[in-house]
């Protein structure tokens, strides 16, 4: 009897424990209230990555060699031979205003920094990812050729150089065993640089961004995001588009993507998102830290006599302005750009735009976007009306004979593209949508940035009758 | 923005702090007008142009006057100084004899025009910081500071993080320094003029089914006579509190004891004055300043001294609405020389000749003053807190000419209505209120010290806030209000409120318990371990004798009760934020009490139903002796292992125990269950508890019902142990089975 008490006495007191320990979880949970999302569940998780210390063994003699040796495991990577990384070339497009469908990229168009990558290879591709391409002429079918050390190898003192080739001493053995999942600075080394310098195209990435603090990048500042988390690959295809090369989206990111549902308690911050980007609060200014080019005047190059400071003037390339920490220029945006190709006519009394945003305030799918816009004085030819690719770099290039006529007379052999003899200087513009670099919420703009009598935002220039606080926004 | 812009920004605010407001745009719809002077004519100078006579010409300037605060004694605004881009109209290039449209930039005031009199404000485009001057006697019916002095506000959208001035925990403030500005609400957007046709409340009607006046003035009468007697409105002129603070507990009952501010000026962050001196001059030439809320060095700049956030005094003041609530003010006590039988103010320029001569102060000055002998005057040194001080400069001034030169002070309460915080910085903590800490305990600091040892007068009668408490004496000769926030109204605030008597009453009641508990569970302690007893060598039999309901009731009992006690405390300490929090804390009591009473009303239906109400009526008969003999063995048997005295068949409870609970069931429940109802209906009916003597009757009577419940409670959990063993009434209780001895006549053993 006595040990049936016992048994039952037992239970009873394993079920009174369960029951108080419901309770002081429910009383916890009560507590500690449903805790935010967290950032990390939305972050991809970077897997180790193999330390290939142990299979590599070298000596390598050609850096072909090396990607031989990783074609040998990896055979699916020659996918990325069909990538812009390697290709500089998208897509077959219809480009706005442009008759048939073309495939644009690096590789064939005009911007207005170096101008154009044509006839000027053996620079330029010192940022290709691949090896050797030096001219018209390079063989894009050899999987050898792709440079997979550029992107995956890390901290190996891995540098390029002319033609896309190593530099020098660099250890392909060293840089071969290091490899993994890209990290920062594999990206930054050629996104931060373009254009000859830091931070001169793009006014949103910089050397910064390797290690940046939290209140300059929320993502990689504070919740330590690698570039390729967002710009995530399949078959080495990445995510995300550049409106300088690209005309439309396709493949594109969202903010959207992760900040799903409604994201501001205040509905009236909520209404905006009809009508404005993420972007256009949450980057409130560019080159928070390290200036970024805003203006370039190629027409005063060539002048001996002036004082060279990289950031101000270069006989090579003429004249700077450089900002910091800038209030971005504001346009509507669907998207999609307008793209000056090759060979289109300008009118050299007006601005001639490269890659114009599309879309304005009737359009539903267009938001107000935040913009670096690169301001330029740039070489066309007179006669033809068109903007020209000169040779810069190498023999003969306008960098070491200072006559725009010798390097015109280049541009034209490797491009094809009739130089009338004249030339003259016309202003352009590259719009450069602002995605980098989003600040904490804090330091979003509040109402008194754009509303108001001191706001930053031009409201008759973007369509409005006046400021939409009291005028309305659109319909 | 460049560094090279910003650094231009600094230079143009260092060199020009009268903070340039972004211009006003030239209005497109005023017709244009040639200035004139106050005899009719053009006037081609600035200075020349007399308002009355220019605006005049089509807006009512007389009606105005009469109309106008800006116009009374002490005030002298011009129509041009508020309605005007800086405050003067561009005379220079006049076409025709006329403005030209783009210098006709008028139109309604803007902070600009507001902050050149009332305080500091800054548009967005240039950091907060102190200009020069800030500390600057005011000259009569000029610039005063009194926003920012007087309330800690800066009107302004920016982050103070963002700002020039050293904040305590700078980095992470990130609100603005207004709400309000940062959302483009404006000065004028509150206090417009009272008959402009865009706001329905220009009358005050006494009709109460008139919601609006359809007959208001249109658009073209308002212009030629717009009443400038501007209206004060308070935050429910626009604000519905209701609609939102929904995680607030007793919303409706905080909404109608709490002014906004209360939680939404939670601590300005801008220096705002404790007490202004000046019956001295300080080296600078300035009255002597002292901050609430800044630690500043000698010497040191304001903008570079830390400011703290600024802890307000919570007063009754009278809303717009008419209805008394708590809020925050701030008070300024100020004092200055008077002269005459009238005792007019002496002007300060006068002071500053009585303290100085050439560069630095008079002779007869520091040797007054001067205690240390070193040629200057420090903080301390710089007070007239002995009669031969005030003597000295009396003396001075005297020879100056001021008549029978005497010290006037008066305290100023400054209601904290600017410098709001949004949600973000909105008095989260419930501590702040309702806790030991509480905001509304403890001394406020008045002055330091008191110039001339004249106290500062109270503020005269008819303003919106009431001082309460006592003013008194601090150790080192200045002065403080004693209990300032008193509670006219005998407001019960839960957590920081004690009813000394009931609290010290139920305290005393359960340390007896306890002390009771504790020597009768000694004394039984010692015996056994002196002599241990055996249990009783039969064996014992298991009856039956609590139903799977009565432990479940039992039991649900217990746990609510457990939890409304340890909630309660909780609740009556108010500042634990540990396990739960305050609102936490006030939820889970209430839910537990509706638990509890609807367990109570089920196991009352079991009761009665069943009967089995019968256990706990005591029978009559023999009930003394009974008792006497419970008595007996709890004080005397239960030590000698004494057998337990017997029970009627079918009685579960011994006499002592029917008794405690008859008391309990009678009277303890329903004073607890009435109390706790009606202190939840102070928050939905508040006139129901406020019939009864609002909450400082009734939350003491509950929480003296709180101590009975804890003492039965512990007397209760010890009486369980005092079975055979220390365990068996608690098995049995878990069970249902009760071991009693087996009669003679039954078989031992089952």
């Amino acid at each position: 009897m006595l040990t049936w008490i016992k048994r039952r006495w037992t239970r009873v007191a394993l079920i009174g424990a369960g029951v108080a320990a419901a309770a002081l979880l429910a009383a916890v949970a009560l507590a500690g209230r449903a805790s935010d999302r967290s950032v990390s569940s939305f972050r991809p998780r970077v897997r180790p990555h193999f330390d290939h210390a142990s299979v590599i063994q070298g000596p390598y003699a050609t850096p072909q060699d090396v990607t031989r040796a990783c074609l040998g495991c990896h055979p699916g990577a020659s996918a990325v031979m069909k990538t812009a990384h390697f290709t500089w070339l998208g897509e077959e497009v219809q480009v706005p205003g442009h008759p048939g469908k073309v495939r644009i990229g690096k590789k064939n168009l005009i911007n207005n920094f170096c101008i154009s990558t044509i006839g000027n290879e053996k620079a330029c591709t010192k940022c290709h990812a691949g090896y050797g391409w030096a001219d018209a002429r390079y063989d894009f079918t050899r999987a050898e050729n792709v440079d997979c050390l550029v992107c995956h190898e890390h901290g190996s003192g891995y540098v390029k150089g002319l033609a896309g080739m190593p530099e020098k001493g660099v250890d392909l053995v060293a840089a071969a065993r290091s490899v993994g999942t890209p990290g920062r600075e594999n990206c930054l080394t050629c996104h931060a640089y373009g254009g000859g310098g830091e931070a001169v195209k793009h006014g949103d990435l910089d050397s910064s961004l390797e290690h940046p603090p939290s209140y300059q990048d929320v993502h990689m500042g504070k919740h330590g995001f690698l570039c390729v988390d967002c710009h995530a690959s399949k078959d080495h295809q990445l995510r995300g588009r550049a409106f300088s090369v690209s005309v439309e989206d396709g493949n594109g990111l969202s903010c959207t993507e992760c900040h799903q549902g409604p994201q501001h308690r205040d509905a009236r911050i909520e209404g905006h998102l009809r009508s404005v980007a993420c972007q256009t609060c949450h980057i409130p200014t560019f080159a928070p830290s390290i200036p970024t080019k805003a203006s370039w005047d190629w027409s005063k190059a060539g002048d001996a006599s002036r004082k060279e400071d990289q950031h101000h003037y270069l006989k090579i390339k003429g004249e700077f302005v450089y900002e910091q920490d800038a209030v971005p220029e504001y346009r509507w945006f669907d998207l999609t750009v307008n793209r000056y190709l090759m060979g289109d006519r300008i009118d050299p009394a007006q601005v001639t735009a490269l890659n114009p945003p599309r879309g304005d305030i009737t359009e539903p799918a267009a938001r107000i976007w935040p913009f670096k816009i690169h301001r330029a004085v740039q070489p066309y030819d007179a006669v033809n009306r068109y903007l020209f690719p000169p040779v810069t770099g190498g023999t003969g290039g306008y960098w070491t004979t200072f006559d725009w006529d010798t390097s015109f007379r280049l541009g034209e052999k490797a491009s094809g593209l009739p130089y009338s003899g004249e030339y003259g200087f016309a202003r352009t513009e590259m719009y450069w949508p602002l995605s980098h670099m989003v600040a904490p919420k804090e330091r979003a703009l509040g109402c008194t940035e754009c509303h108001g009598s001191t706001g930053r935002l031009d409201w008759k220039a973007l369509g409005y009758a006046g400021d939409p606080i009291q005028t309305g926004g659109r319909k | 923005m460049s560094t090279a812009s910003r650094l231009a920004l600094i230079a143009m605010l260092t060199a020009g702090p009268a903070l340039a407001p972004a211009q006003q745009p030239p209005n497109p719809i005023h017709p244009l007008f040639g200035p004139l002077d106050p005899a009719g004519r053009p006037a081609t100078r600035a200075e020349d142009v007399s308002a009355d006579v220019t605006c005049g010409a089509c807006h009512d300037a007389r009606y105005i006057a009469a109309h106008s605060e800006h116009g009374k004694a002490g005030a002298r605004a011009t129509c041009i100084q508020c309605h005007v881009d800086g405050g003067r109209l561009a005379v220079a290039n006049l076409e025709g004899g006329k403005l030209r449209r783009e210098d006709v930039r008028i139109g309604k005031p803007r902070t600009g025009n507001c902050a050149s009199c009332h305080g500091l404000v800054s548009d967005g485009t240039s950091p907060v910081l102190l200009p020069e001057g800030f500390e600057a006697a005011p000259a009569s019916g000029g610039r005063t500071w009194s926003l920012t002095q007087g309330e800690g506000a800066v009107f302004a959208p920016q982050p103070m993080s963002e700002s020039f001035l050293d904040l305590e925990g700078k980095s992470d403030l990130h609100a603005p320094w207004d709400a309000h500005a940062a959302k483009l609400v404006d000065c004028v957007a509150c206090h417009y003029a009272r008959n402009d046709p865009r706001h329905g409340d220009l009358k005050q009607t006494s009709l109460r089914y008139l919601t609006s006046d359809p007959r208001r003035p249109s658009t073209a009468q308002f212009l030629v006579r717009p009443e400038h007697e501007l209206a004060r409105p308070d935050c429910r002129t626009c604000h519905a509190p209701l609609a939102v603070h929904d995680f607030l507990p007793y919303r409706e009952r905080h909404m109608q004891v709490l002014a906004c501010q209360a939680c939404h000026a939670p601590g300005p962050m801008a220096p705002a004055a404790e007490m202004i001196d000046a019956t001295v001059v300080t080296s600078a030439g300035t009255p002597a300043f002292t901050y609430r809320n800044v630690d500043r060095r000698t010497g040191e700049a304001l903008n570079a001294a830390m400011v703290h956030p600024l802890r307000p005094l919570l007063v009754l003041r009278t809303e717009a609405d008419g209805a008394r609530r708590l809020a925050p003010v701030n008070v300024v006590s100020r004092w200055w020389w008077v002269s005459g039988p009238d005792r007019a103010e002496v002007p300060f320029d006068t002071v500053v000749r009585a303290f100085r001569e050439g560069e630095g102060y008079a002779p007869e000055v520091l040797q007054a003053l001067d205690a240390d002998g070193d040629g200057r005057l420090s903080e301390a040194e710089l007070r007239l807190d002995t009669p031969a001080k005030v003597a000295a400069v009396a003396a001075r001034l005297r020879a100056l000419g001021v008549p029978d030169p005497a010290i006037d002070g008066v305290m100023e309460p400054h209601p904290l209505a600017h410098g709001v915080a949004g949600r973000e910085r909105a008095l989260r903590d419930c501590g702040a209120c309702h806790g030991e800490q509480s905001r509304l305990s403890g001394d406020y600091a008045i002055a330091a010290y008191l110039p001339g040892g004249v106290p500062p007068r109270p503020p005269e009668g008819g303003g919106r806030v009431e001082l309460s408490g006592t003013m008194a004496p601090t150790g080192n000769g200045g002065l403080a209000l004693r209990e300032a926030s008193a509670l006219p109204g005998r407001l019960h605030v839960l957590g920081r409120s004690r009813q000394a008597t009931s609290n010290d009453l139920g305290l005393l009641l359960f340390a007896l318990v306890l002390a009771g508990v504790t020597l009768h569970g000694g004394t039984r302690l010692a015996l056994q371990l002196r002599a241990p007893r055996r249990p009783a060598e039969h064996r014992l039999r298991p009856v039956y004798a609590f139903g799977r309901y009565e432990r479940l009731w039992h039991w649900t009992m217990a746990a609510s009760g457990v939890g409304l006690i340890l909630t309660g405390l909780e609740i009556h300490q108010g500042g634990w934020r540990w396990p739960l929090g305050l609102p936490a804390a006030v939820t889970v009591h209430n839910a537990l009490a509706v638990v509890l009473m609807v367990n109570a009303m089920l196991s009352l239906f079991y009761h009665v139903t069943t009967a089995a109400i019968r256990s706990f009526i005591p029978a009559p008969q023999g009930l003394l002796a009974r008792i006497l003999e419970h008595l007996e063995y709890q004080t005397r048997g239960i030590f000698r292992g004494g057998p337990h005295p017997g029970q009627p068949a079918g009685q579960k409870l011994n006499p002592l125990q029917q008794l405690t609970y008859l008391a309990l069931l009678n009277l303890l429940f329903p004073l607890q269950i009435a109390t706790g109802v009606l202190i939840w209906a102070v928050g939905h009916w508040p006139s129901v508890a406020a019939a009864l003597g609002g909450l400082s009757v009734i939350a003491p009577l509950h929480n003296l019902g709180a101590w009975l419940f804890l003492s039965f409670f512990t007397l209760h959990v010890y009486l369980v142990t005092t079975g055979r063993t220390l365990g068996e009434h608690l098995r049995a209780m878990a069970t249902g089975y009760q071991l009693v001895e087996p009669g003679p006549d039954e078989p031992q053993g089952a």
